[in-house]
This record gives C-alpha cells, structure tokens and sequence, in this order.
C-alpha cells in the first residue's frame, strides 16, 4: 500500500494499460508542445517580440508628437480624447495611465501597423475587444506590437490588469475602416 | 520521550506530539478555509452584475484577502499539517524537534495576522500578486515575510525527521508512496519559498522609502524593474501551485491505500512522476508571462512547453495511476463485471473517498486541460487577465486540491481526532454540492473570460468609462451563473466548515 | 505484475480516453477560435 515501504524491488516493467496510456499522454504533449515553436514561425497570431526600455517622459513625448502630426478630430467625450488616424507605415504611440487609453485611434483595415505600448504609472492590461487580443502594458518598456486589423468596426481597448480604484473607467477606441 | 499509541484504524504507531501538530494545523486551515470562503462570497456578489454589492475599494481589499487566505493561508496550514503526516506519522516515528514545529506555527499565524490587519485596514490594497509599482505598507510584506520562513522551516523540517527516522532504521531503503509525494511537495516548497525570499524581501525594503524619507534618510532600494519583479514573483507562484499538486496527488493515494489497501499498478512510474514534478515545475513559470514584453520567444518557449509538458505528463500519470489502483483493488475484491462496476460499487456513500474522486475528474478536466492549453503562447493571447483564467485556477486549486484536502479531512477526524462525523447525511452530499458549484463557477468563469470579461475589475458595465461598450447578452448570462454556481459552492463550504469543526470540537468520541 | 498482455484498470483506461479526446476537441476548438482575430506579430 501506498502509506508502507514497497516490498522487495518495486523497480519492475509497466502494466500494460499503463504503458499504453502513457504513451499516448506523451503524443499529445509533444504536439502541444511543438505547436507553439512551429505557430511561431508560420502562423498569423504570436505575441509580438520587440521592446525596448523607454522612460515615461520620453514615450509620452511620442505619443504627442503622433497626435499633434496625424490628430483628425476629438471623440468628443468626457476627457475629450483625440482621435488619431496615423499613416500605414508610421508608428503608432498609445499611452496607458491610470485611468485612460490615449489617444483614440482610426486604422486601416488591411495595414499592418507598429504600435508601441507603454504605461506612464503602473501595470495595465491591453485588451482590444470584441476580439479579445490581450497584451500586458509595462512602465519603462515600449513593447511593440505588430497588428493588422482585418475587419472593419469601432473597437474598444479594455484595461484588465488592476491598476486603481479607477480600473474599470480605463476604456479606449480603435475604430478601424 | 515521546508517547505513542497505535492506531487500531490504520495500524501505524502515532508519536502524540506529531499527532498534535497534525491536528492543530489541520484545524487551524479549516478556520482560514471558512475566512476565504466569507471573503469569496463577497468577491463573488460583488462581480455579479445584478448584485454588486461592495463599493469599489472595498471589491479590491475583499478580493486581495481572498487570493491570500483561499489560495495560500488555507492551503498551506493543510499542507504543513501534511509533513507532520507524512515524516512522522506515516514513518511510525516521532517528530525530532518539537519546539520547531511550534516555531513554524507561532511564525505562520503571527505573519498571516499580520497581513490580514494591513489588507482589511486598507494598507495594501495591492492584490494577491502585489505587482510593483503598486506598493503597500511596509508590515504588509513583513508579515508574508514572516508567515514564509516559518513556512519554509516547516519543510526543512519535514527533512530533519526523515534523517532522524532513517537514522533510526525507521524505514529501510526508500519512503512510502504518500511519504515520498510530500516529501516532492516539501522540495519544491523550500525552492519555492527561495524565490518569496528572493522578491518579498527587497520589496519590503523599497516599500520602507518613504518611511526613510520621513527620517530624512536615503532610499536603500530606489526602484524595483516591474518587468523583474513579475519574472521572480511567478518563480514564486507558480511552483507554490505545484507544492499543492503534490500534495493532492499524495492525498489521492492515501485514500486508494487507507480506503482499498489499493496498491499503485507500478511504483516505478507513480515515483518517476513525482520526481518530473520537481526537475520541471521549478522552471515553468512563463506561461504567466507569454503575452509580456522583454523576455524572448525562445525563453518562453522552452520554459514554458518543454518543461511545462513534462510536468503535465506526470500530472497524467497519476490521474491515471490511483484510479486504476482502486479500480484493482476492487476488482479483486469481486467487482468485475463489465467496465465499471467497481465504480458504481464504490462508497460514493463515503464523504473521503467521493471527494478524492470528484478531485480527480475535476482537476483533469476542469483545471488540467485549460492550463495546457491557456499555457500556450496563441492562446494566451485570447485568455490572458480574462476571467477565463480565474476559470481554469478554480478548477486546479478548488475543484482540484481543496475539494482532495476535504476528502483527506473527512479521514483524518476518525484517525487523528478520534471523533465520528456529526451530521453525517450532510457530510455525505457535501463533496457532491461543492463539487457541483466550483465547476458551474469554473466554467463558466472561461464561458465570460471566452467574450472578453476581464479579471480583477469591479465594474461590469465600465461606469464613467469616456466610452461605452456592453457585451454580448450571452454573456450576461454566464455572469449570473457564474454567482449560482459559486454560491452552491458556498453553501457547499459552509456544509464542509460546520461538519469539520462541529466534528473536532464536538463529535461523539471514538474509544479505544 | 509482468505484462501479459492484460489491462488491469479497463475502466480508467476508457475514462482515461474519454478524457484524451475532450482535451483534444477543447484544444483544436481554441485552435479554430484564434482565427477569428486580427493579425498580430
């Protein structure tokens, strides 16, 4: 039993049943396993690579220097968040602070854009929806996502990770057309 | 000297003092479950858009208590009650330091006292995983830091009476299956705590800047690198879910030994898998950070599958390996007809052996398939801080070890507390109706987190959000059974808190 | 104790196959479900 010293030696061949099953746990974690690396290289969905540190001031001085060059309009809500429509081809700056996203964006469907993440506070949670594409946001590191929308819609950018009692406010847009 | 009797259930010779240790951190955990579970019920209302009952701080101060209390406070009073268990009692041998097992314990409830006042006075609104640059008080982490080094001396200690009894010829050449499960338990819990040490201990440093600043003194640690704190923190909290697997996985086999005088269909293999939880579970904590800058592709890679996978493999192993040991052990007792007659023959009637078995299919099911595959680089970014994951962790760490820690509790009170369970028909239903519960709650939790509904949040309709967004009716409705489903596991705590107390304080007394 | 062809748990081995085919259905599910969002690098 297992609560008393195995008798003689217990270093004995599998049952069969066992072998079997093991066997086949094993496949399956190996295909799960080389999914990832193989998705890597072929597939169209991977966590984005790139980041670089960058201080607070300096990516927010980015993030208004997209907005004063490709600023289309205002959304005219509440904190009056711009409404940025950049290039294909130029970055893109979004800034998370507690509680915003800013600025709103307008993107082209079909175009691939950098777009550069950072946070001027704590740890935010980037999470476009209805699509639900989640990246972590990090004070002092720009990580650069290369995204290309492939349907036409107005989006909203969720925060879900907690940053204050002010959390749930954090909504943003990208509306893409 | 110490004084021991024999126990006329199981037959091993029990050191008194062992037996105590045993009994009060077993009793101890029971109290903090029932803390938890309070703390789950106020999380839970609150999230249930209908409801929501706390005002918004309130949400986030509830919601760092019951990550603290359920996750770790509960679970590892259980568990230190287990090494007790498994070095002294299971090896029919005394505990060799007796004033230690009181230090570990005095340390673990001064630390954990500690942190509860500070989380419920408001000084660390921080969350469970207190993610820098968020900062709480200074006695926050001096109080983890504390409840962990009495924690870790416990394991340590685990190992001084293995020495002792193995000095003493007490077992022969290796330690018995349930022994050697939480003796893997106890290894990783002393790497674990390693990696507390590591990040609890400058953030407790750099959480004293404004005290010194108030002094007039320069700041010892200026800043701490998010991104480095998440990197060592998940070093911490990933393999502090492993101690728990172990310990599960021993408890499982216990039952099929106490219940069946089942034996494993291959030691060899049940061994092995306890020894790939160790080599890998250390190392696979990026899944926690697949969808974070800095660390490379390759880095999560083979962290997080190659290594993952092998402990996932071993998780199969057991799954397998203690069923099929009943399953045997049955059979030979005359149960074969057909596929499953030892199954439905089995004493479902019995509270400790039903809760081992639904501990079993729900983990696998539940938590086990989920976390392979939220585990994975794509699909974490369609999962990751969605409420999808707090799915898939109800389904490993309740589902999974707490309803197998309610099984092992039901045992112990005949063994160790030597008293019969009071209400027994409410005992008997009571894993069924937990059981029931967690898995609406878990899955449903990943039906919502599937649709976007993020973690942590205290507003479902995004109040004062500069823009809308609702979502789909659909997932209205897995909001609110998400709150039916967690309140049947309520109801179903409740049944387990008031049985297990009411029995070791006030069961009829088993004599001799 | 030595493989004579015999399963000694045929029970669990066929819930032990269930259990394989739902975590294989799940997963390709979550495989089918990454389709749906935009491209990402």
């Amino acid at each position: 039993m297992a609560i008393y010293e195995p008798e003689g030696n217990w270093w004995q061949p599998i049952h069969k049943d066992e072998k079997i099953w093991f066997i086949l746990a094993l496949v399956w974690m190996l295909v799960s396993f080389f999914y990832m690396p193989i998705q890597h290289f072929m597939g169209k969905q991977n966590p984005p690579t790139e980041s670089y540190r960058v201080s607070a001031e300096d990516f927010d001085a980015l993030v208004e220097g997209m907005v004063q060059k490709h600023q289309i309009g205002t959304t005219g809500v509440e904190n009056d968040v711009p409404l940025v429509a950049p290039p294909a081809g130029e970055p893109v700056f979004l800034r998370a602070s507690m509680w915003e996203w800013y600025p709103a964006l307008q993107l082209k469907k079909g175009e691939t854009y950098k777009v550069h993440l950072s946070s001027m506070d704590l740890l935010h949670g980037f999470s476009i929806q209805p699509i639900n594409l989640n990246l972590m946001v990090i004070p002092g590191y720009d990580y650069i996502a290369n995204i290309k929308p492939t349907r036409t819609g107005d989006y909203r950018i969720l925060c879900n990770e907690f940053c204050g009692v002010g959390h749930h406010m954090m909504v943003g847009k990208i509306e893409v057309i | 000297m110490s004084e021991m009797r024999t126990c006329d259930i199981t037959g091993l010779k029990i050191d008194k003092t062992a037996e105590t240790m045993v009994k009060l951190n077993i009793t101890t955990a029971i109290i903090f479950l029932a803390v938890g579970g309070a703390a789950a019920l106020l999380v839970l209302l609150t999230r249930w858009p209908a409801i929501h009952l706390l005002p918004v701080e309130w949400y986030y101060r509830w919601l760092t208590a019951h990550g603290l209390v359920a996750l770790i406070v509960w679970i590892l009073f259980f568990e230190i009650g287990l090494v007790y268990f498994g070095s002294a009692i299971l090896l029919n041998t005394r505990i060799a330091a007796p004033l230690l097992a009181k230090v570990v314990y005095g340390m673990m409830l001064v630390g954990v006292s500690l942190v509860a006042v500070m989380v419920l006075i408001g000084k660390a609104d921080v969350l469970f995983t207190s993610y820098v640059p968020l900062q709480a008080n200074p006695l926050y982490y001096l109080g983890i830091v504390i409840a962990a080094v009495g924690m870790l001396l416990g394991f340590i200690h685990f190992f001084i009476n293995v020495a002792v009894a193995k000095k003493e010829g007490k077992y022969k050449k290796t330690l018995p299956l349930v022994a050697f499960g939480i003796m893997a338990a106890s290894i990783i819990g002393i790497l674990t705590i390693a990696h507390g040490a590591a990040i609890y201990i400058p953030t407790f440093i750099w959480s004293l800047n404004d005290f010194l600043a108030d002094q007039g003194m320069a700041p010892i640690i200026q800043n701490i690198d998010p991104e480095a704190y998440r990197l060592v923190w998940w070093g911490l909290g990933h393999p502090s879910q492993q101690i728990n697997v172990c310990m599960m996985v021993a408890m499982w086999y216990m039952t099929a030994a106490f219940l069946f005088d089942a034996k494993p269909l291959s030691e060899k293999l049940c061994r092995t898998a306890f020894v790939l939880y160790i080599l890998f579970i250390n190392v696979a904590s990026e899944h926690h950070l697949l969808v974070d800058p800095v660390l490379s592709t390759w880095h999560k890679i083979v962290n997080t599958s190659y290594v993952m996978h092998l402990a996932v493999l071993a998780s199969m192993i057991h799954a397998f390996a203690v069923p099929a040991a009943m399953e045997a052990a049955l059979r030979k007792k005359g149960y074969t007809n057909g596929l499953f007659e030892w199954l439905k023959k089995a004493p479902w009637g019995n509270p400790g052996f039903s809760a081992i078995f639904i501990s079993i299919i729900l983990f696998g099911f539940l938590g086990g398939i989920t976390g392979v595959i939220f585990g994975t680089e794509q699909f974490s970014i369609i999962r990751h801080n969605t409420w999808a994951i707090t799915g898939h962790f109800h389904g490993t760490v309740v589902a999974g070890t707490t309803i197998a820690f309610m099984g092992a509790a039901y045992q112990f009170i005949p063994i160790f507390f030597r008293r019969e369970l009071i209400l027994p028909a409410v005992a008997k239903i009571q894993p069924f109706v937990y059981g029931l519960g967690v898995m609406i709650l878990s899955i449903c939790m990943m039906a919502a987190g599937s649709f976007g509904v993020p973690r942590r949040h205290w507003d479902y309709n995004f109040s004062d959000a500069p823009f809308d967004y609702e979502f789909d009716p659909t997932v209205g409705i897995f909001m609110d059974l998400t709150g039916v489903g967690g309140v049947i596991a309520t109801v179903g705590g409740a049944m387990f808190i008031v049985v297990t107390l009411g029995s070791i304080f006030a069961g009829k007394k088993i004599e001799k | 104790m030595s493989d004579d062809g015999k399963f000694e748990a045929p029970g669990v081995f066929t819930l032990a196959i269930i259990f394989l085919v739902t975590f294989i259905i799940i997963w390709l599910a979550h495989a089918k479900w990454l389709t749906d969002i935009w491209e990402l690098y």
